[in-house]
């Protein structure tokens, strides 16, 4: 008893459960061709196991050994063909974890669909704020003709116990140096008197918005109030700088403006190109400005605001009209702006429509149609 | 798919197939032990022929029984249904071999000879061959006896 007390604690690996041997492990054994660690786990299961010991005994023999191979593919044949094959009729799928993970699947999905929603309506709302920033900003100052169409905003800005001509001149010139400043056609008109006007010639610079609610606000006061733009605008705006010089009539000065400038160079590169202005020669000329010249005049505005569909607007009736001076150039123009816009099969065949009339803008069109 | 559910172990095939109602679960646990089926068939049987017919019958047993009960050990699950099978169809019955009653020899202690095979076998790693060649028997009969002495520790152990 004694002894069998010891060999049972040294006896572990016999009542260890083990896998019943696989094809190859059951011929190699009847074959002896096992290792000696391998048999003897083999053995070991044997003497547990009733089938693999019945099947061991059967192989024994050389006939059945022959015959064994070919029974068993049979076997398995029958197995593959009557319960493995996809086309049984009483094989139901078998839910292998689905059932676990679907709960979870819903909800993540779920939380993805808010994310989404979440992030879109986020990105629209900041798109639209950002639209009505930019509009807001744009009405009053893109269209020249309608600067006296002041938003009351703007009206409201302006302290009525203070003079508008007063108020404005506190702002600085820095701060509207970055922005397109747009001559309107009243303060065109009263250029004269304005350059006149010592408390208007030391006033800064300013944006239209302003000089717009100062017209508005204070209509006795248009010369007064509209000569410091003006002043303003004869020294900082490129484009009028070439309007008020003496080569105003001719369009040919603008093209120093090339598409590339105005889309990429900002108003105070501009504004060292310019030629220093001169002052009697705007005086005379302002009077006489066709409105041809105006309307490409701000459309070249806007297009240096990036107003490309407004600008686009304003030049198509001057590149119909084949009479004026600013047909070529606001062809050119309205391919530049097509390029802009990303509408390269119009830019392309307005560039090569000058190229073959050979127009003054030739070179440049060739030059727009090589980088388009 | 079904190489997902061919590396589960027997215990939960047995259960999914259970639970599912499953044949390709039955399936894949017949193909793990067709090799044992036939052998064992064939030394029911004595021929191939035979054996092919009874290894059906015991597939078609198994597939039922592998649906509706809970079977602790496939291994010898199969070979009590091959065994049942073959003596219903009475197929070379008296090629069948006597049951060794071992119940008898299960309760009694283990003697010198017993004692020193159980040491020549576990503890010194001798093979059955060899073994089986020392004591004149054939490797069945060392197996068998193997068994018994097998039995007769795990009795005598402490519970």
């Amino acid at each position: 008893m004694a002894y069998s007390q010891h060999i049972r604690e040294s006896l572990t690996n016999a009542f260890r459960t083990s896998h019943c041997l696989n094809e190859q492990q059951l011929t190699a054994y009847v074959a002896q061709k096992l290792p000696d660690v391998e048999q003897h786990l083999l053995e070991q299961h044997l003497i547990t196991c009733e089938l693999c010991s019945t099947a061991v005994e059967v192989l024994l023999p050389e006939e059945n050994r022959k015959a064994f191979p070919l029974l068993s593919g049979k076997i398995k044949m029958f197995i593959q063909e009557h319960y493995l094959t996809s086309s049984h009729p009483a094989a139901p799928p078998v839910p292998v974890f689905k059932s676990k993970k679907d709960p979870l699947r819903k909800e993540r999905n779920a939380e993805r669909v808010l994310q989404y929603a979440w992030t879109t309506l986020f990105l629209f709302s900041g798109i639209a704020l950002l639209f009505w920033i930019f509009t807001f900003k744009e009405t009053p100052a893109g269209q020249p003709g309608e600067s006296g169409e002041v938003t009351p905003q703007l009206v409201q800005a302006t302290p009525e116990t203070q003079p508008a001509h007063m108020h404005l001149a506190e702002k600085p010139a820095a701060a509207v140096a970055g922005k397109q400043p747009i001559v309107p056609p009243q303060e065109k008109s009263n250029q004269a008197q304005a350059h006149n006007d010592p408390a208007v010639i030391d006033s800064p610079a300013r944006p239209l918005v302003q000089k717009a609610v100062l017209i508005k606000t204070i209509p006795g006061k248009d010369s007064g109030a509209a000569a410091p733009a003006k002043q303003k605008d004869s020294s900082s705006s490129p484009v009028k700088a070439t309007t008020d010089t003496g080569q105003r009539k001719k369009p040919l000065p603008l093209r120093t403006d090339t598409p590339a400038a105005t889309t990429a160079a900002p108003a105070p590169k501009q504004a060292a190109v310019q030629k220093p202005p001169e002052k009697t020669n705007s005086i005379e000329k302002t009077n006489s400005i066709s409105p041809a010249e105006k309307q490409y005049t701000s459309a070249r505005q806007a297009m240096q605001q990036g107003n490309w569909n407004e600008a686009l607007e304003q030049l198509k009736p001057l590149e119909k009209d084949a009479s004026s001076p600013y047909h070529e150039m606001a062809r050119y123009q309205m391919a530049v702006c097509y390029k802009a816009l990303g509408k390269k099969g119009k830019a392309r065949r307005l560039f090569k429509r000058l190229i073959s009339e050979n127009s003054r803008m030739k070179e440049e069109a060739e030059s727009q149609l090589s980088s388009l | 798919m079904l190489y997902h559910l061919r590396n589960l172990s027997d215990k939960e095939l047995l259960q999914r197939a259970e639970k599912h109602a499953d044949e390709t679960l039955v399936g894949i646990l017949l193909e793990r032990y067709h090799h044992l089926i036939a052998a064992v068939c064939l030394y029911y049987c004595g021929n191939e022929e035979d054996a092919e017919i009874l290894a059906q019958q015991v597939l078609r047993r198994l597939n039922i029984d592998i649906q509706n009960h809970k079977i602790p050990s496939l291994n010898n699950w199969i070979f009590k249904v091959c065994r049942e099978e073959a003596s219903k169809k009475d197929r070379k019955e008296a090629a069948l071999p006597p049951q060794t009653d071992t119940s008898e020899d299960a309760g009694s202690e283990l003697n010198d000879d017993e004692i020193k095979l159980l040491e020549a076998f576990f503890l010194r790693k001798k093979p059955l061959n060899e073994l089986a060649r020392k004591r004149k028997t054939s490797l069945p009969d060392m197996i068998t006896q193997l068994r018994l002495c097998r039995q007769k520790l795990a009795a005598g152990a402490p519970s």
